[in-house]
């Protein structure tokens, strides 16, 4: 193809919201759009797609695609990859970004490549520079960033959750949303089973506070002292990757590069040394409160508040000190 | 059943953050002298997969796959040595520093050369770029379903059944064979080689292709052949800004954090 | 269980003491008797004699010879039986090298019973049993040479013969009693394997011996020598042509002669007093007489079986004690190499025949006396690991499938696995290797080595282990070093010191080991050895990142395979470098360079730096200045004390601290209580029971010490762990550091960082 131009955007939502990662790979575009002009169209899927196509004009589609069919109402991979290829080739734009979801780490590299280009995962920045994109990603779990520009085009881009800033909702804006219909594909995957995992209390990603546990912590039964302190604060609880391997606590807790992405306004980083993968997960976190023995842990670094001190010692006097403040 | 398990051989993520270096020049991790490379971890817990279901049917043949230079011997190795019956390097210069585009399509060849297969299971992504595309890439290049980020694949009657890891939820899906199934460490820990095992593995042999041998010429491939451009590497700097709470005794210092903390409408 | 003890030990100097002073009283009585008999005896004396076999007739002695060479098959059918068992095991053991060295092994722990007074009651009972009855049986050869051989019990020497086997017969019935008080009223909980017949009737089987034998004496002595005159000989026979003495002259029995066999001569006046006739007395000392013969001839037969089968095999398992481990070092120090790698198709022990002949012997020589069980750590922490159990249960099972095993090669249908079925499989991995059962076994058990092949099959045939062990060998193998999600590299120690690079013109090498560089908390430690060796113009040097595991902690998670791949590396590098001295920071790196590296061409002079520094001490190179002023207690590790036999140099270095109050712990040196985290367990969990950190700080936080003092970097780890855990007033807790740290302190100042 040539004479690409503009930014195609995959939005998705759930109950008719357009959900906060898309509104966040919106803003992206829309800055991605000023440097590389061109317009910003937003494509939803399935279930509910003119809902979100017409939300996303308000936060800076300038107009949107819905393909509605029922075929399209669950992810499956054949089928919405064959609807973003349509839509990719009728479009025709220089971008295309996807928010990293499940779906969009599963969708992304078919599509990439079924269009002619390699998709860049895990986005956290852009810039244009030369009138070509800059992706920067980080890798090595996140110990190194790298910077990629796409050889071919589109550039197909993942965006992480919480990587980038939302514009302010604004109503007023309007844009055309227009369906399209796609031929339907042959579906060779079978969704089987489902099942809702039991998470207690509030989930991870919305929670404002989170008390956290690594390796450090040295048992299972240690974790009984950051549910209180959790408990106390009003927050959740989560894990490092190291904790949750070694069986301390439920996978569904894990926080980092592999596990939840989170952004409260408070992390307590309980013995956790401060691993790449692991802060990969609290990059949005606005205030990070590290207790940790070793003085030089790398958590440190990325700290707000530090506290070299034994846990075992220091929790329980901080719940206590959390208890009177009332 | 035939089963393919790329490895990939990749610096260690477990590189202290003080050893971590990058040569920006080169683009390239500077090897840490203490830490050696290793296979990536989520291809070590695909070789358990593919293991688990031989075990399961009884029956079987793991080939494992690798890309890269003399290294990726040792990720070989270790497949092997876990259960795996035979193995492929792709080792030509030609074919490394690719992206998932590239390097997926010498992997497909590959596959496809290696014939007959029904089942392909990688790692989620490698634990250097992290990018989770290859698998897929390799997929779509074969033409062939695919499940990613699975925490189970089990196999019966020409069908592959997958758990997927999803935010709040898992999802089984069943395909056709063949097929592509990406593993994740909720899949649980490798098995531990058991000696008479490894010292089979040391003496199996490991068939060599070049990408003459896959039919594909250098500019298809590697890094030539990618559609992505690596622009920079670097190491992030981090100022540090942290306000250390000092304190006589734990106490005291949980006392002063509560105070700060609240002070900042924090708490 | 009890973890500590509650009521407080005797010192070791306590119980050395008061074992002289028994073996002393023993020679005593041997040595007085005979001076007394020389110095006190009357005219009279010169022909003090008895007759032997006295009212029973002397034509016996043929149907004695007789039953004795009956009972001496009996006797050699009892070990010969079991030794073709013990030859179902490997062959690849051989124990009878060295023998003027095994003689006296031999001599220190079999006769001199060098282990027994570990147990001080249980010690003397037993030197009271066994002197008792040696002497009691040399007796009865020495009166059987008098009786056919050389006419010689006469006069004084009769009458010292007489007093000592008097007083050793009391002796040993102290002794039985005293066993008889064990069982029945103080109940010590590692007797539980106590059986029926082979404790408790074998007991009163030796109690009735002796008390048959003095009754037969007294009724002799009430006939003859209470009751002056000549005595009838009942002597003659078989004279001339077997040209052998016998009795054929006029005894005068002189009641002179009576007090000199005091036991004898009470019962003789107690029964006269009661009115017993010499007449009926004849006929008790016959009755006796026939009791005593067939009590003595089945305990006599008794020694080549069961418990009293130790006599033979557990002087034997002395004798074949393992000497590649240098002087006062266990057995379970130096694991042997796994030789084929390639062509074997199991590794460790599965089945019985995987053990060697030897360890099969161990589990037969065991006599349940419990010791081990009553000093190993796991057991008294509520685990499942008992090494009696573990000695128990091979050998019953050997027993079992044994017979049908002799002469085939291969299990026999339907036989089980030892490693995880006959052994549990906790069991198998709650061991510490602490070595106390083997420093406390009176027969030389080797436990330790038994156990480890065990742990050999489980990990390198089956792959099989605990998470734990897995993840740390898995990193091991991958990283070099067992400290998963480690921040530091093996240089960062170095920060802000002058570290020499060792390049083979220094003196000593410094093998920080990967404790001393990887983790946090050595680090000071390994800060302080370096700048004390600074300090006294030591000439030294670091090889910083060419260190590598030494494989200690591969080989005692059982994966030997992994372990030689380290070993192999490890030497490499050091004859690289052309190391000739080595101080290590750590006591499993000590073990390893000093009693295996040696089995695989390593040679090296190697010091724990408590001993160098120790050294450096006494020479006046390092000068104590600051004082302590803290009381110290000293935790004796278990791979610096029981491997490798130091106890002295780290508590030299104690004493040179100026102003230090020092108070050992109730269980120290040899007694020592491991801090938990041997064997592999500073990585892998606990299977049950509290853990064994918590006790030994438990014990350590209630000596009053403000400081425990520490060699080793594990230990200094698990009593951080512990004191925090068992002492929630962070300041009524006691603080662990390595000796270096206070050496530092004292000699330098306050550390660096």
């Amino acid at each position: 193809m040539a004479n690409e131009s503009g930014i195609l955007v995959l939005v998705t939502g759930a109950d008719g919201q357009l959900n906060s990662l898309s509104t966040e790979v919106l803003g992206a575009a829309r800055r991605i759009a000023e440097g590389l002009g061109g317009n910003v169209t937003a494509v939803a899927i399935g279930i509910g797609a003119s809902d979100y196509g017409k939300q996303a004009i308000a936060y800076g589609a300038d107009d949107a695609i819905a393909v509605e069919d029922p075929s399209l109402d669950e992810y499956r991979n054949e089928t919405w990859t064959a609807a973003m290829t349509a839509v990719a080739k009728e479009v025709n734009p220089a971008v295309v970004l996807i928010g990293q979801t499940a779906t969009g780490r599963d969708l992304a590299p078919r599509f990439a490549i079924r269009i002619g280009t390699a998709a860049a995962m895990d986005c956290v920045d852009f810039e244009v520079s030369n009138g070509t994109l800059l992706m920067t990603r980080p890798c090595f779990g996140g110990a190194a960033m790298a910077k990629y520009t796409s050889k071919t085009l589109p550039a197909v881009a993942t965006v992480r959750p919480k990587a980038q800033e939302p514009l302010a909702q604004d109503t007023s804006r309007t844009g055309e949303v227009r369906t399209m219909t796609v031929d339907a594909v042959g579906v060779v995957s079978q969704i089987v089973n489902r099942e809702q995992v039991q998470s207690e209390g509030m989930r991870l990603e919305d929670a404002k506070v989170i008390v956290s546990g690594g390796r450090g912590l040295g048992s299972a039964e240690a974790f009984a002292e950051l549910e209180t302190l959790a408990k106390t604060l009003g927050g959740a609880v989560g894990a490092s990757r190291a904790a949750v391997d070694l069986g301390w606590i439920p996978l569904t807790s894990q926080i980092g590069l592999t596990g939840k992405v989170v952004t409260p306004d408070l992390y307590i980083a309980v013995a956790i040394s401060g691993a790449s993968q692991h802060l990969a997960g609290i990059t949005g976190a606005r205030n990070v409160v590290a207790i940790n023995k070793d003085a030089e842990a790398d958590i440190f670094k990325h700290s707000r508040f530090g506290v070299v001190a034994d846990w075992k010692t220091f929790i329980p006097a901080f719940t206590e000190e959390v208890r009177k403040l009332g | 059943m035939n089963i393919v398990c790329c490895v990939k051989q990749v610096p260690d993520p477990e590189t202290p953050a003080r050893a971590f270096k990058v040569d920006e020049a080169a683009k390239q991790v500077v090897p840490a002298p203490g830490n050696p490379p290793v296979i990536s971890q989520f291809d070590q817990i695909a070789v358990e997969a593919a293991l688990r279901i031989r075990d399961a049917l009884g029956e079987g043949t793991i080939t494992i796959l690798s890309l890269g230079p003399d290294s990726a011997r040792d990720a070989i190795k270790v497949g092997l040595a876990m259960g795996a019956d035979e193995a492929v390097h792709l080792n030509d210069p030609a074919l490394f520093d690719g992206d998932g585009y590239s390097t997926g399509l010498a992997l497909s060849k590959a596959i496809e050369k290696i014939g007959n297969v029904d089942l392909i299971l990688t790692g989620r992504q490698a634990t250097d770029w992290d990018f989770g595309a290859t698998g897929l890439a390799i997929a779509e290049l074969l033409g062939v379903p695919s499940i990613s980020i699975t925490k189970r694949v089990t196999a019966s009657g020409g069908k592959i059944q997958a758990e997927r890891v999803l935010a709040d939820s898992f999802e089984t899906v069943e395909v056709p064979t063949p097929c592509v199934v990406s593993v994740s460490n909720e899949l649980g820990e490798p098995r531990y080689p058991k000696l008479p095992q490894i010292m089979q593995a040391a003496r199996k042999q490991v068939t060599v292709w070049s990408a003459a041998d896959l039919g594909l010429s250098p500019d298809e491939v590697g890094k030539a052949g990618a559609r992505l451009n690596l622009e920079a590497l670097y190491i992030p700097q981090v100022e540090s800004k942290v306000e250390f709470i000092q304190g006589d005794g734990p106490a005291e210092q949980a006392a002063t954090l509560a105070h700060k903390l609240r002070e900042a409408k924090l708490i | 269980m009890t973890e500590f003890p509650s009521r407080p030990r005797l010192s070791p100097e306590a119980r050395r003491l008061a074992t002289a002073a028994v073996w002393l009283s023993l020679a005593g009585v041997i040595v007085l008797a005979t001076v007394l008999a020389y110095t006190l005896t009357t005219a009279d004396s010169g022909d003090a004699t008895r007759e032997v076999l006295f009212n029973v007739g002397h034509a016996l002695r043929w149907v004695l010879y007789l039953l004795t060479a009956i009972v001496f098959v009996i006797i050699a059918a009892g070990p010969y039986r079991k030794a073709k068992l013990w030859k179902i095991g490997r062959q690849d053991e051989m124990r009878w090298d060295r023998i003027g060295e095994r003689a006296k092994v031999f001599l220190f722990y079999g006769i001199g019973q060098g282990r027994m007074t570990n147990d001080l009651y249980a010690g003397v009972m037993h030197l009271f049993i066994f002197w008792g009855w040696l002497v009691l049986f040399a007796g009865t050869l020495v009166i059987m040479a008098h009786a056919d051989f050389v006419y010689f019990l006469q006069g004084p020497i009769y009458l010292a013969y007489s007093t000592i086997l008097d007083v050793f017969g009391v002796i040993a019935l102290i002794g039985i009693v005293m066993a008889l008080a064990r069982r029945y009223l103080m109940q010590p909980p590692r007797l539980r394997l106590g059986s029926l017949w082979d404790d408790v009737a074998l007991l009163w089987l030796m109690f009735a011996i002796v008390c048959t034998g003095f009754v037969v004496e007294g009724m002799r002595m009430g006939a003859t020598e209470l009751i002056s005159g000549p005595i009838d000989a009942h002597g003659a026979a078989f004279a001339g042509d077997l040209a052998i003495a016998h009795v054929d002259r006029d005894i005068v029995a002189n009641p002179d002669w009576a007090p000199w066999s005091p036991i004898g001569y009470a019962i003789a006046e107690l029964f006269d007093a009661l009115g017993v006739s010499p007449a009926t007395m004849l006929d008790v000392h016959k009755a006796m007489w026939w009791t005593h013969l067939p009590l003595a001839l089945a305990w006599t037969a008794w020694v080549g079986y069961g418990k009293l089968g130790h006599i033979i095999t557990g002087s034997a398992n002395i004798f074949m004690r393992d000497l590649r481990p240098p002087k006062g070092v266990i057995a379970g120090s130096t694991l042997p190499a796994i030789k084929d790698f390639e062509t074997a198709e199991s590794f460790g022990a599965g089945y019985l025949h995987d053990l060697s002949w030897k360890q099969l012997m161990d589990t037969d020589v065991c006599v349940r006396c419990g010791r081990c069980e009553s000093n190993c750590p796991a057991w008294l922490t509520g685990k499942e690991l008992t090494p009696m159990g573990l000695m128990q249960d091979i050998k019953l099972y050997l027993h079992e499938v044994g017979p049908s095993k002799v002469g085939t090669t291969g299990p026999v249908e339907g036989e089980r696995l030892l490693a995880g079925d006959i052994v549990s499989v906790n069991t198998i991995w709650d061991c510490v290797t602490c070595g106390a059962c083997e420093t406390q076994c009176p027969v030389n058990i080797e436990h330790i080595g038994t156990l480890q092949e065990l742990r050999r099959y489980k990990v390198l045939t089956e792959g099989d282990m605990p998470p734990t062990a897995q993840a740390t060998l898995s990193q091991l193998e991958q990283r070099g070093h067992p400290w998963r999600g480690t921040t530091l590299t093996r240089t960062t120690w170095m920060e802000g010191l002058e570290v020499p690079e060792f390049d083979g013109t220094q003196e000593y090498l410094y093998w920080v080991g990967c404790s001393g560089a990887l983790v946090e908390r050595n680090v000071p430690i390994t800060r302080a050895v370096a700048r004390l060796l600074t300090e006294a113009g030591v000439s030294w040097g670091s090889l910083g990142e060419a260190e590598s595991c030494t494989g200690d902690p591969a080989r005692r998670m059982g994966n030997e395979y992994l372990a030689q791949m380290q070993i192999e590396g490890t030497l490499a590098a050091l004859k690289e470098k052309q190391v000739q001295k080595i101080i290590t920071n750590c006591p499993h790196c000590f073990n390893t360079l000093r009693n295996e590296y040696p089995g695989f061409g390593g040679e090296f002079e190697v010091f724990h730096h408590t001993q160098l520094l120790a050294d450096l001490v006494q020479e006046g190179k390092l000068k104590p200045k600051h004082d302590i002023t803290e009381q110290v207690t000293y935790h004796d590790s278990c791979y610096l004390g029981r491997h490798n036999g130091e106890y002295e140099a780290p508590r030299k270095l104690i004493e040179a601290l100026p102003g230090v109050k020092f108070v050992e712990m109730p269980r120290s040196g040899k007694q020592s209580f491991c801090c938990g985290a041997g064997g592999g367990h500073m990585f892998i969990d606990e299977t049950q029971g509290k853990r064994i950190n918590h006790a030994r700080a438990e014990e350590a936080q209630a000596t009053g010490a403000g400081i425990i003092g520490t060699n080793c970097p594990f230990c200094v780890q698990m009593f951080d762990d512990g004191v925090g855990s068992v002492e929630p007033d962070e300041t009524k807790r006691a603080k662990p550091m390595d000796l270096a740290e206070l050496l530092e302190l004292t000699v330098i100042g306050k550390p660096t960082s």
